[in-house]
């Protein structure tokens, strides 16, 4: 093969961690660029209902957060701005792993276990905070 | 003489041995020389069985005769498994991970109606570590199915606007429709075009997102034993489903329904963990958005009720 082209090459493939890194990168831009909050939309459940859904804020917290704006990101949704900040840096970290062709430590079944009921918990946890701090 | 193919059980004329194509299914079938080296120890295949009557069908994706089920011990071919090859596994490619070979439009079909219509034994069968050809299905289905949704919403926008000013002059401001009104005039021709670009690249994340929301509440009713690459795969392929939303007014409603169908039967088979634990990954997210959807129908439902009963506002709901 020609060494050039060998070099250029990736030593590493771009797997299911590197698709979710770009979608996160792509997930910054997205909350810094363009002018999310002008856009005419209002969550249909709380436009019924008056009480805000479990995801209600998430636009707002990655918004506010990717203008560096934590305080406004966390009052508008805990876990939207947790998620925000985490997402990024996996996206950054990965990027970093795969330039430098290095494997990213992935968590092992149990820990990714307790991961995923840590979130489940911390969803309810957000919606109360929502539902709470929406009648106050 | 005649072989017949280990994957769809039937058989074909041949003159010649080596590798062989099997004109019905495409399957890659050996034919080793009467005068070919003994075979490896270990590797000695049973005699073949006898040949199926014509029709008989087999395990491939073509449905099963009835009392048909398969043979026990390894593939039945023309002689032993040659040295050093695999014997082919139970799993098989869908025929979209094919479609270099079958056709892409032909793959294309043949793999939503497997998906759609027999979820759970296409999924079972399925090999899932080619979940790049179900992201691409999934993505493909969804844009097109986008597409014809958003060129239906562009030409019904007026009328969608003439309705919902009808609505609030019916709920007396008791309900806020303005950031719907907002959201159907925001729909000019500019936009229609950045969503109609938009639309590939949100399919394909929406396809991944999906999946990992998925996976997420899969393992934590410990049901995702065959890992991320399985529950993408029935997200991917059972998307194809969305294509339905090209129908107008109720496409996106049934879409979304059968869709959960087909994913809690795919996750089912596909992760090995049964329907239980596969309906409560689905139906969770599920559920939140539906809640969403009947919001919004809920709206102008309250408000179809006021306007038939006449009364220019509807009877008290609490809200």
């Amino acid at each position: 093969m020609n060494p050039r082209t060998e070099a250029l090459r990736p030593a590493r493939a771009f797997g299911h961690a590197e698709v979710f890194a770009a979608i996160f990168a792509l997930s910054f831009l997205a909350a810094r660029l363009p002018p999310l909050l002008g856009l005419p939309y209002a969550c249909p459940f709380k436009a019924l209902t008056g009480v805000p859904c479990a995801t209600c804020g998430m636009t707002h917290a990655f918004v506010y957060l990717a203008h560096g704006e934590l305080r406004a990101a966390l009052a508008a949704s805990p876990l939207g701005a947790l998620l925000a900040g985490a997402a990024w840096l996996f996206a950054a970290a990965d990027a970093a792993f795969f330039a430098l062709a290095l494997t990213p430590p992935l968590p092992g079944p149990r820990t990714a276990r307790a991961l995923a009921i840590a979130g489940l918990i911390a969803l309810l946890a957000n919606w109360a905070f929502l539902v709470v701090a929406n009648r106050t | 003489m005649r072989a017949r193919c280990f994957r769809c059980q039937e058989t074909f004329e041949t003159d010649a041995f080596g590798t062989q194509v099997c004109p019905k299914c495409g399957a890659e079938v050996y034919l080793p020389e009467p005068g070919a080296g003994p075979p490896v120890p270990g590797t000695q295949a049973p005699p073949p069985a006898p040949i199926p009557p014509a029709g008989a069908g087999g395990p491939g994706w073509g449905a099963p005769p009835a009392g048909w089920s398969p043979p026990a011990g390894p593939p039945p071919g023309w002689g032993p498994v040659p040295p050093g090859a695999v014997p082919p596994p139970v799993e098989q490619s869908a025929p979209f991970a094919e479609r270099a070979r079958r056709g892409f439009f032909h793959s294309f079909a043949e793999t939503w109606k497997l998906a759609a219509v027999e979820p759970a034994r296409f999924f079972r069968q399925v090999r899932v570590s080619e979940s790049r050809s179900a992201v691409l299905f999934g993505a493909l289905a969804l844009t097109l199915g986008n597409w014809a949704a958003l060129v239906f919403s562009y030409l019904t926008a007026n009328a969608t606007v003439n309705l919902v000013g009808q609505i609030t002059r019916r709920v007396d401001g008791r309900v806020d429709t303005l950031p719907l009104t907002q959201l159907i005039q925001g729909l000019t021709l500019r936009s229609f075009i950045g969503q109609a670009i938009a639309t590939p690249l949100l399919a394909f994340i929406a396809v991944y997102l999906t999946a990992a929301v998925f996976h997420l509440l899969l393992l934590v009713v410990r049901g995702a034993p065959r890992g991320f690459d399985a529950t993408l795969t029935v997200v991917g392929y059972a998307s194809g489903i969305f294509l339905i939303r090209a129908l107008p007014v109720c496409g996106g409603l049934i879409a979304m329904v059968w869709f959960a169908v087909a994913a809690i039967q795919g996750l089912g088979e596909a992760q090995r963990s049964g329907s239980g634990k596969a309906a409560f990954a689905v139906l969770l997210p599920v559920l939140l958005a539906f809640l969403c959807f009947c919001g919004v129908l809920g709206m102008i439902g309250i408000a179809g009720v006021g306007g038939l009963r006449g009364a220019g506002a509807p009877p008290s709901t609490g809200i």
